[in-house]
């Protein structure tokens, strides 16, 4: 865990959101339970508490309602997305073509086609399905 | 811009005619005008006519500037509360509450309302046709657009849907001993007909009979690859060259991807015009310089270190003791790339960051790429190279990247999610930097040379898991067809054998003998017209259809011409009732677009004073080009 926060550090100086705390993160689990989507897995968690949302050449890791509109709040994000109220899903990021997600019944991070929600790839760690999302 | 609207309001709305001179838009021609780069003169300027210009700058068009900046920061702002208020679950529940309608209703009505305002603002929001796109090629899309290829099989971790076939497992050196290079006819792969028709997988071609050779496939088993499998075949050999540490990186580099060669290209013939916008949008010129900097170098618009240009004392003393920069190094000498990325490695970048008033690093707005076609709607294009050509290509600011996504509406055909609704940027935008169009640059990056794709071949491949009957495949001939030819009538037979059908048949046949005889009688006094006809010359051949026409019409039975007579009136009655209706629905959007653009211009200007200044500037500048 700590070699990716380490390496998003390195490459994005400029656009990392600053850590978001445990209160936000309790409200946040909280809407999306009620939107109908599954809570963010505590791997991601982790991260959150290392910086609240990522932005890198196109592709993004949501944060909680991050302080800048450079980055994209996790819940609006997911009720934008074709996956608002799906119980098990949780999206956690996206690139020009793909959704990142989080899959609570399988417990595996997801690379989901934006398009017709086919999924591309699927890795039980968080740390390469970021690597695939950022291109890093 | 101004004038076409002038001649709409010039018949619905006489009240504002004035608009010519005052409208916003108007003003902000002129203001964009002033800043195209003129030829130079002859004249030398004197030093009255330069303070002048600063005095015109400082008291007008800065302040113009700033006001222009607020109105878009504030129209943003507005849609991003609507956006954020259509998606909230509470908000729209109140909503529902509040005016008694379901949610369902109420989700719909904002939406609706947000097209409107997206409208007003030059963001249209249109249907689509879903059209079905293979998985293999949007794979294809993606190395194009990115440049990198993904390694498809012994993945480090986790699963892939991506799968090769079992001719490229199965492949073996000892196959190809014997295959000369010539002997790949790479025509006669279907798929390989697809990654040609990206220019950058053509420039890859004249080595792909050599890679087969090595992997192993021989010329027959390439014509079944998939596209997984010559993309692990690329792969191989390019993660070696691009990679040092190619036994751990599960991405190689290919070549420069579409992405990054438009925005080279993007920046190399708008330089100074994109600088301007960014000034005007209030960002650091630092950044800005920076930023160019990366992307007529790189082609990225995010991810760098924007840092001071020359050294501090403060800073040079640390470097100096770190040994990052040479002794000889004095205060005020320029900061050169290599240094960066010798302080960058040591952790030591903060030193040289360059910071705002309260010392923090400068930053800037996220600047992504937009697909103006979007890789699901591609399908109705000839060819896929397409999707990531410079035309479709738009590079676009936050938030205006997620406001062009805001009203993507997603339907589900056959279990799988498809895009049925977007925002469409206009073909030329090639930066779209505010909802004014003084953000946004217009480029033509000329017609692409490709060359158009064999149907015969893409028939070869077949879909795949897709078996949507709504959904309208690309290799699928039938779409050309018209509906009638696409789903004929079933006539229902009619069996002697049963009494109804022998009544019904007999019915038929008294009918039609009635008919006959009615025709014979009808045709009988025509005859000898029809014959007298025929013995007259014809003066030329346009004549002659028309006395054809005139004889066939009179051939027909009478009771057949009068129908046609009905019919033409009633013809007649639509098109006439149509066209009012036409012109009444063009009276009713003038009228629309007029009362909005003075709702606009109202609310925009509620200081009068203000109002007034902007008027004579307006006037002032246009009388001064004149």
């Amino acid at each position: 865990m700590n070699n990716i926060i380490q390496h998003i550090k390195q490459i994005t100086v400029a656009h990392l959101a600053s850590p978001v705390n445990t209160q936000k993160i309790i409200l946040c689990q909280k809407e999306l339970t009620q939107n109908g989507n599954a809570m963010l897995p505590n791997a991601f968690l982790d991260i959150l508490h290392s910086f609240n949302a990522v932005s890198y050449d196109g592709a993004r890791i949501f944060g909680i309602n991050p302080e800048s509109k450079v980055f994209m709040d996790i819940v609006l994000a997911n009720q934008m997305s074709p996956l608002a109220g799906k119980q098990n899903m949780v999206l956690l990021g996206c690139d020009e073509f793909d959704y990142l997600a989080y899959n609570a019944q399988t417990q595996t991070y997801q690379i989901i086609d934006k398009e017709d929600l086919e999924v591309l790839e699927e890795y039980s760690e968080i740390e390469p399905a970021i690597k695939h999302i950022l291109k890093i | 811009m101004a004038k076409k609207r002038i001649e709409k309001l010039d018949g619905a709305f006489p009240d504002f005619l004035d608009e010519e001179q005052t409208s916003l838009d108007q003003i902000f021609d002129i203001i964009s005008l002033s800043f195209q780069p003129k030829a130079p003169t002859s004249a030398v300027l004197s030093k009255d006519d330069l303070e002048a210009a600063d005095n015109l700058y400082d008291n007008k068009i800065s302040k113009i500037c700033d006001d222009i900046l607020s109105l878009e920061q504030n129209a943003a702002t507005l849609i991003q509360a609507d956006i954020e208020n259509l998606y909230k679950g509470s908000f729209v529940r109140d909503y529902a509450k509040r005016f008694q309608i379901s949610e369902k209703e109420a989700k719909e009505q904002l939406r609706q309302d947000l097209a409107e305002k997206l409208n007003a603002l030059g963001m249209n929001c249109i249907d689509k046709r879903h059209y079905a796109l293979p998985r293999e090629i949007k794979h294809i899309i993606r190395m194009d657009f990115y440049g990198t290829i993904d390694k498809i099989d012994e993945k480090n971790d986790g699963k892939s849907a991506k799968e090769l076939s079992a001719l490229y497992l199965n492949r073996s050196p000892q196959k190809t001993k014997d295959v000369k290079l010539q002997d790949y006819n790479l025509a006669s792969s279907p798929i390989w007909m697809i990654y040609r028709q990206f220019r950058s997988f053509r420039l890859l071609e004249r080595n792909l009979p050599k890679l087969l050779k090595n992997a192993g496939i021989t010329p027959d088993e390439f014509t079944h690859l998939n596209a997984y499998d010559i993309s692990q075949v690329l792969y191989n050999h390019y993660i070696h060259k691009s990679k040092p540490d190619a036994d751990k990186s599960e991405r190689a580099n290919l070549f420069l991807g579409a992405k990054y060669r438009f925005v080279k290209t993007f920046i190399r013939h708008n330089k100074e015009a994109f600088k301007q916008i960014m000034n005007l949008r209030g960002i650091d010129p630092r950044y800005t310089d920076t930023l160019i900097k990366n992307m007529a170098q790189y082609g990225i618009t995010t991810g760098f270190d924007v840092v001071e240009k020359e050294y501090s004392p403060e800073t040079l003393d640390i470097l100096k003791r770190h040994k990052l920069v040479p002794e000889d190094t004095e205060i005020g000498s320029p900061i050169k790339d290599a240094e960066i990325s010798r302080i960058k490695e040591a952790g030591l970048i903060g030193l040289i960051l360059a910071r705002d008033e309260n010392g923090n690093p400068i930053t800037g707005p996220e600047i992504t790429i937009h697909h103006k076609i979007a890789v699901q709607d591609s399908g109705e294009r000839i060819n896929f190279a397409e999707v990531n050509q410079f035309q479709n290509l738009c590079i676009i600011i936050e938030p205006y990247h997620f406001f062009a996504h805001s009203l993507d509406r997603t339907k589900n055909i056959n279990g799988a999610e498809c895009y049925v609704s977007r925002i469409e940027i206009e073909k030329n935008v090639a930066f779209y930097g505010g909802f004014n169009k003084i953000f946004q640059l217009e480029h033509d990056f000329g017609t692409p040379h490709y060359n158009e794709y064999d149907h015969e071949v893409l028939k070869q491949i077949a879909p795949k898991e897709n078996t949507d009957k709504e959904a309208v495949f690309y290799w699928d001939e039938q779409k050309k067809l018209s509906r009638r030819k696409k789903f004929p009538r079933k006539k229902k037979k009619i069996s002697p054998k049963d009494d109804d059908g022998k009544e019904k048949l007999s019915r038929k046949q008294k009918k039609k003998e009635n008919l006959s005889e009615a025709i014979e009688k009808e045709k009988r006094p025509h005859k000898s017209k029809s014959s007298q006809a025929e013995k007259k010359p014809l003066k030329d051949t346009a004549q002659s259809s028309k006395t054809e026409k005139q004889e066939n019409n009179s051939a027909k039975p009478h009771v057949l011409s009068k129908r046609i007579e009905q019919l033409t009136r009633k013809k007649d009655e639509y098109n006439k009732i149509r066209a009012e209706l036409i012109e009444k629905r063009k009276q009713y959007l003038s009228l629309r677009a007029a009362k909005k653009s003075a709702i606009k211009t109202i609310s925009q200007f509620e200081d009068d004073e203000k109002f007034e200044k902007f008027i004579q500037y307006a006037i002032r500048m246009q009388n001064k080009q004149k």
